[in-house]
């Protein structure tokens, strides 16, 4: 009897596949674009570690229990339940607190590293033709991502959590036609209710992981399909050969190193950040609700559409065009959409049909500079809107002129990017040219 | 640049630099380190120390871990691997197959899109188009006692409820005592004492509570999103996204001098739906 253990097995598959005795071995390549987008990859496995464990102390639901343990400011007082059994895991359980910081910590490097490895995908032009598809499943990858965070923020049921229900609804609701349905199968009759932290919490905690593995996973096949993008080189021909370290041990090494030493940086800045103090924001009582709220930081666009654009009130054929509506569904529908779209809209416009395998620089392309530029434009005004209140009280300045001072920013911070951009892309493009009629050969593609 | 770590293909193979030479002792060293911190971690996980400690020796194992696994990587890298790229992606996945795909995604979202629309409708209305306040009674504070005109002080603000729902966020009202008279298009026949005032905490742009009453220009003040109502002028929006009034509470006196509310709410209580 030889037993052949089954990892073996699987070892063996993947080596046939996509190892040393592949038709095509994987190769991956190394350096700042692997970096970003490795690190997002390496926060989604802490999150998932961390999160497995938060998990089995954690208890959907808003009835309310009374809270005994180390924490003073709660011990003895009634606390929706969801709240109280995190203030256990923080206070009272081993390593709780510590496991609820890294968690937090990793989602911020988690999305951080998304949205980088986001802009230098569509700054670069690595989403052109082999890669289209893929680049559909990472717009699809962030979305999940914004689910988790904004599911991920309703779990502690604190204060801001009810806050952002209470919006949510309103959003919902702000859906003509479909809307009232919609809140009323996703949340119930009222608020606060146990349907939609459950309904969180099983999206939190099992779906959007597994759809997020299972997307990631075809992401990454793709990209070893594909093969990896490179930067041009001189000594090897990007658009015929693509070069990297091989899958094992190499980039499984590297990615190993990048695990430790992310872990390190993230558990070293728990000691120095807290990261999340759910005892500070407080529990949500129905009758106290009073907030100056702002919710995590990937979702600051939505909240700051809401607070930049002006008051809205349209009436036609039984629905109502609101304020709400246009800035929470219409607005993140359209950039999300615009992202998915782009590929195909600059196929379209350049007429460029052909395969592309080279990292480019950011002014190669001047419509996609300019598109870049409007886009980035409109989702950082939209992202500092968010923060209206707290310019206003740093600048000790009246909240209605510093959203006056947003609502003219939300047409020209874009459009001066976008002309700004096409203009030195331009430039460089002209200059190109005329280096080529000069020596023809100076040329390093065809 | 000899900083370039591994080699080209086209790099002829030879001897490594002696900085770059493989030491495993150093490697093993270093792995030793992170398991004794490893060690010490799980140990120290149910001794409850402060969370920084475990934070710092958590941090101790995985930076030995980092600096194995960098001598590793640096020493051993075995070089690039060079592989033809795909000439034409359709060798891959045909086309026919690619679009297959394709077109079953886009079948499949339009069809549980339908379906989901369909399915929708039947859920029908959520909310009743009456309030809490429809029967009326009188104004009821958090604490169950019910209030009489002299208890809202000048320039003050008192949350209240129907006394058979306090507590509710749908139901919650502001009784504002203004500090001028209020004008049209208040209901004035809904205010009482000249100046007592009653809307709906629940803004009608996102339905955050309208938790700010400032005193000075007598504006209510949403903070999620900065709506601001005039309330001496019916709560009608003065700067930012909300687009309607506050909803106005009919106020009146009862033989013993409290507070009542006379009928329900001018509107709904919460934020404007996209239906009208």
């Amino acid at each position: 009897m030889t037993g052949r253990s089954p990892l073996a097995g699987i070892a063996e598959a993947l080596d046939r596949r996509i190892g040393r005795r592949a038709e095509r071995p994987s190769v991956w390549p190394i350096g700042f674009g692997a970096l970003i987008s490795h690190a997002a990859i390496v926060a989604f496995l802490i999150l998932t570690v961390t999160g497995i464990a938060l998990a089995f102390a954690y208890r959907p639901s808003t009835a309310l229990v009374t809270y005994s343990g180390n924490s003073e400011l709660y011990d003895g007082t009634r606390l929706p339940h969801a709240f109280a059994s995190v203030v256990r895991i923080a206070e009272d359980l081993p390593g709780g607190a510590l496991l609820r910081r890294l968690h937090v910590a990793a989602s911020h490097l988690f999305m951080v590293a998304l949205v980088a490895h986001l802009l230098r995908v569509m700054a670069t032009g690595q989403f052109r033709r082999p890669r289209i598809g893929n680049h559909l499943l990472g717009v699809g990858l962030l979305l999940i991502a914004i689910g988790f965070t904004y599911t991920g923020e309703l779990l502690p049921f604190t204060i801001v959590a009810a806050s952002s229900l209470r919006i949510a609804e309103a959003v919902l609701g702000s859906i003509p036609f479909l809307g009232e349905p919609l809140a009323q199968l996703l949340i119930g009759s009222e608020l606060p209710s146990d349907r939609i932290l459950q309904l969180a919490w099983a999206g939190h905690v099992f779906l959007l992981p597994l759809a997020f593995i299972g997307l990631l996973g075809w992401h990454l096949l793709l990209v070893h399909r594909r093969t990896p993008t490179l930067e041009r080189r001189p000594d090897v021909d990007i658009d015929r050969y693509a070069v990297g370290r091989p899958l094992w041990p190499d980039a499984v090494a590297r990615f190993a190193l990048l695990t430790a030493g992310l872990t390190t940086l993230l558990l070293v800045s728990t000691v120095f950040v807290p990261w999340s103090d759910v005892e500070l924001e407080g529990p949500f009582y129905a009758a106290e609700a009073t907030n100056s709220v702002h919710p995590a930081w990937p979702m600051f666009f939505t909240t700051g559409a809401l607070r930049v654009l002006p008051a809205i009130d349209l009436t036609f054929l039984g629905m109502r065009i609101t304020n709400v509506l246009v800035a929470a569904a219409m607005i993140p529908g359209l950039l999300i959409g615009a992202l998915a779209a782009y590929p195909f809209l600059e196929r379209w416009w350049t007429k460029d049909t052909r395969d592309h395998h080279t990292v480019d620089g950011l002014l190669d392309v001047p419509f996609r500079a300019g598109a870049l530029g409007l886009l980035t434009g409109v989702s950082v005004v939209l992202t500092l809107g968010a923060g209206v209140d707290t310019l206003s009280y740093w600048l000790d300045t009246p909240v209605e002129g510093v959203v006056l001072v947003f609502r003219v920013a939300l047409v020209v911070v874009p459009l001066a990017a976008a002309g700004t951009l096409v203009h030195f892309a331009r430039r460089r493009a002209r200059q190109r040219r005329i280096a080529e009629a000069v020596s023809p050969h100076s040329r390093s593609a065809p | 640049m000899s900083d370039t770590r591994g080699r080209l293909p086209t790099e002829p193979t030879g001897p490594t630099p002696a900085r770059d030479a493989y030491h495993p002792r150093w490697v093993l060293g270093w792995t030793i380190v992170c398991g004794l911190a490893l060690v010490a971690l799980a140990i120290l996980w149910f001794l409850e120390p402060p969370v920084e400690v475990l934070a710092l020796v958590g941090a101790a194992a995985a930076f030995s871990a980092t600096i194995a696994l960098h001598h590793l990587v640096v020493t051993r890298d075995a070089g690039e691997r060079r592989i033809d790229r795909p000439q034409d992606p359709d060798d891959l996945v045909p086309v026919g197959s690619r679009r297959r795909l394709f077109g079953g995604l886009l079948g499949g979202a339009a069809v549980l899109g339908l379906g989901g629309v369909a399915g929708l409708v039947g859920v029908g209305a959520r909310r009743p188009n009456e309030s809490a306040w429809a029967s009326g009674g009188r104004l009821t504070q958090l604490d169950g006692s019910p209030i009489r005109p002299e208890d809202v002080p000048l320039g003050g603000v008192v949350t209240v409820w129907p006394p058979d729902a306090v507590g509710t966020e749908l139901a919650a009202v502001m009784l504002l005592r203004l500090r001028d008279l209020p004008e049209p298009p208040t209901r004035m026949d809904d205010v009482v004492d000249q100046t007592l005032i009653g809307y709906s905490r629940l803004c009608t742009h996102a339905g955050c509570a309208v938790a700010l009453y400032r005193d000075f220009d007598q504006a209510l003040f949403c903070p999620c999103h900065q709506a601001t109502f005039d309330a001496r002028r019916g709560a009608r929006p003065t700067s930012g996204p909300a687009s309607h009034p506050l909803p106005q509470l009919p106020l009146g006196i009862d033989d013993e001098g409290y507070v009542i509310a006379t009928g329900d709410l001018s509107a709904p209580p919460g934020a404007v739906g996209g239906t009208t």
